[in-house]
């Protein structure tokens, strides 16, 4: 005997069977709709569970339903009253029929199986499961149809219409697999589906591509690092720089390779006038402090204006104590007194002692100021300069305990700070007029006007100015004798006129042929 | 012992931790520097005595940080010439030139004809011809002064330098009448004139530093 198994429980019916004896199914016998002629798509497979022979008796409301259907199976009208060809809607509508129309139109609340069909030979369908397979059968043709287009494998569908339609089939996969009688999962579920091919070009137009191509390539302009104008590796300020190089060192050297007679020194500088007569006051071995703070870059200046007094101290039999506040002072010092540029050859440890360095600034300096032998216990030799082996100090600190014991106090300096400390911590003792040392500066020529001051005012802190070249030569003319600044003054008159001389020429090249070019153009304009 | 000292203040369900400056470094700053400063004024002989010993402390403490400079400057070239930094040949140069020199001068002593040499020819030089390089620098900024809008006080200006240039040097033994009296008057009343305010400034803001150290408003000793 043939059975067909329920779509809905699964369970075994006799073929003849148009409904499931368990659960009152629609048992669908694909064989029979699919060969026996009296079922067609019309009639019987547009609502997807079953059809109904045109023999059967219908009910009075579903002959008045079919009234209305079939007057709204007429061609249809669009909103303007235009008939549009049923083929249309047939076309894409599955299941529907030309003659009738698809059950989708129909009221859903009326069911097919009410008074009407094989449902009655069967018995009565309760109310409730009438609406469960109304919604069941709803949902299912809702979900097929909504499904977009998607490709898919051609194996895929048929075999999951296959599980579909024979729900007591042995389960052939999956964690079921081997069991008979399974509902099957919902379609839209239970599909297996290979995702979209979507295309990754952007649907755009071929005017949209060109724009989009123009502002790539202005985008792609702007990353790409352009290169600079090229400047001339020889610019007119070069030109000029080395214009000014080259002419002041060609006067310089015609100076100093065509000596001609030397010019004279200055006749009169009351500063070097000054210290000169300082010196020629001084007893005879005077103690004679000088602090060293100069950097080497001013040496040649500070030499040539040093060397005049300092050959003039060593005339007078003077003895040197030798201190700085810069790590470079002991060495300029020494170099000073070893380089030859002196008249006379002072011997270290008889006629001059270098106290060294005096870590510190100021508070070193007024710790030196105030305690000479207590700062600066040995030389830069390592020599015990106060208390040698026999108990005396060496000869340039004879007689020393107090800085006050030095006649005078020559500073060489070309910093404004250093000046000024020096100054501000020797002036107690400088004004003091029980003191007789004196202070005394040789400075460098910048620093004239930071110090010239201490030198104008009463009581005078600094009582000696000698500053830069032109005060050495001074001082050369006052003891007079080959002094070190003769050899650099020709040079020195030739470097300052040829400077002056380039500054009032270039600055005037500079304001004057622009403005004459401007006239120029302002009167052609006007013509 | 540099960490701000914190107290608590409320109960322990609501405390306010209150951070204050550790007392110990303004306390002994304001005391030395009482001390220092009395003694200038009071001729006391342990007030004389007591400022002496400090700044004998301060002379010594002052070298040492130059010797932790040095050390500090030797390590870190040191790593510098070691790594792959791309101007460690000038790390390597300085390195070098320390070592040789320290070599040097500690071998023969600082006031030897070889120590003196290493100074005369290669440090004096150098820094002179830097100074002989800005004198070039100088002159050709003197030139370009008037290539923009000059006004009175840059006419000023380049007019001073040209005579003060002038008058320095023999010129030739020519003699500009009024022109030697101008240099010793600018010399002598703008300049000063000048140098002086800027003294006066100088002192001023000394004492005013002086005085906020000792009340404790600067504290530039290190402290947060």
């Amino acid at each position: 005997m043939d059975e067909i198994n329920c779509p809905l429980c699964g369970k075994p019916n006799p073929v003849e069977n148009k409904y499931c004896e368990y659960c009152l199914g629609y048992l669908e016998n694909e064989e029979s709709s699919i060969k026996d002629p009296e079922f067609s798509d019309s009639d019987e497979n547009q609502d997807g569970l079953g059809g109904h022979s045109s023999e059967v008796e219908k009910p009075e409301w579903l002959s008045s339903q079919e009234g209305s259907i079939s007057s709204e199976s007429e061609p249809a009208q669009d909103d303007l009253g235009l008939a549009l060809p049923a083929a249309d809607t047939s076309d894409w509508m599955p299941g529907s029929s030309k003659e009738e129309p698809s059950m989708q139109d129909e009221d859903p609340a009326v069911s097919p199986f009410v008074g009407g069909g094989e449902g009655t030979e069967s018995g009565e369908i309760p109310s409730w499961l009438n609406d469960a397979l109304v919604e069941e059968s709803s949902s299912e043709g809702d979900d097929i149809e909504d499904t977009p287009e998607i490709p898919r494998e051609q194996d895929q569908p048929d075999e999951q219409e296959k599980i579909q339609k024979t729900p007591g089939s042995l389960e052939s996969a999956g964690p079921l697999a081997g069991l008979t009688g399974l509902l099957s999962a919902e379609p839209g579920v239970a599909r297996i589906r290979k995702p979209g091919a979507y295309s990754t070009k952007v649907r755009i137009s071929e005017n949209q591509q060109e724009h989009v191509e123009l502002l790539q390539g202005l985008l792609e302009d702007e990353g790409q690092p352009k290169p600079l104008p090229r400047k001339s590796p020889i610019s007119q300020q070069h030109i000029l720089r080395w214009g000014i190089a080259i002419v002041l060192l060609l006067a310089i050297f015609w100076s100093i390779l065509l000596p001609n007679e030397q010019s004279a020194f200055p006749v009169y500088d009351e500063g070097s006038a000054e210290l000169n007569r300082l010196v020629n006051q001084l007893p005879e071995e005077a103690k004679i402090l000088v602090g060293f703070d100069y950097e080497p870059g001013l040496v040649d200046e500070l030499d040539s204006a040093a060397a005049p007094v300092f050959n003039h101290l060593m005339n007078q039999g003077a003895v040197f104590t030798l201190i700085s506040t810069s790590p470079n002072g002991p060495v300029l010092a020494e170099r000073f007194f070893q380089a030859g540029k002196l008249e006379y050859e002072y011997i270290s440890g008889l006629e001059y002692i270098n106290l060294g360095y005096i870590p510190g600034g100021a508070a070193g300096l007024i710790s030196f100021i105030e305690n000479p032998s207590g700062t600066t216990p040995y030389s830069i030799d390592g020599v015990a300069v106060w208390e040698t082996e026999t108990g005396e100090p060496i000869p340039p600190v004879i007689g020393i305990e107090l800085i006050s014991d030095y006649e005078m106090i020559v500073l060489l300096v070309d910093d404004p700070d250093l000046a000024r400390i020096w100054i501000e911590q020797l002036s107690p003792i400088i004004t003091n007029p029980q003191t007789l040392t004196s202070l005394v500066l040789i400075t460098s020529a910048q620093l004239e006007p930071v110090v010239r001051p201490y030198y104008e005012s009463l009581p005078q802190p600094v009582n000696g100015l000698v500053v830069g070249l032109r005060g050495g030569a001074s001082y050369s003319r006052l003891i007079g004798g080959d002094q070190l600044p003769g050899k650099f003054w020709d040079a020195f008159g030739m470097g300052t006129f040829v400077a002056a001389l380039l500054i009032l020429v270039g600055g005037l090249g500079y304001y004057v042929v622009p403005e004459l070019s401007r006239t120029v153009r302002g009167e052609e304009k006007v013509d | 012992m540099g960490a701000d000292w914190y107290y608590s203040i409320g109960s322990s369900s609501e405390v306010i931790r209150c951070a204050v400056r550790n007392p110990l470094y303004p306390a002994i700053a304001i005391g030395v520097g009482i001390v220092v400063l009395l003694g200038y004024f009071l001729q006391i002989e342990l007030l004389v005595n007591v400022r002496i010993i400090f700044l004998e402390w301060a002379t010594i403490l002052i070298g040492v940080a130059l010797l932790i400079g040095v050390i500090n400057l030797f390590i870190v070239h040191l790593n510098k010439a070691i790594s792959d930094h791309p101007s460690r040949y000038n790390s390597i140069a300085l390195l070098v030139g320390l070592i040789l020199t320290l070599l040097v001068v500690g071998w023969f002593k600082p006031t030897h004809a070889v120590s003196v040499w290493i100074f005369k020819y290669i440090q004096i030089p150098i820094e002179s011809s830097l100074v002989a390089l800005l004198s070039i620098v100088l002159i050709y900024s003197g030139v370009r002064l008037l290539r923009r809008k000059p006004n009175l006080l840059t006419i000023i200006f380049l007019a001073t330098a040209v005579v003060i240039l002038l008058v320095s040097g023999p010129l030739f033994g020519i003699e500009i009448p009024g022109l030697a009296a101008l240099r010793i008057w600018i010399g002598k009343v703008p300049a000063v004139a000048g140098a002086r305010g800027i003294l006066l400034g100088i002192s001023l803001g000394i004492i005013a530093a002086g005085l906020r150290i000792l009340m404790g408003a600067d504290r530039p000793y290190g402290e947060n």
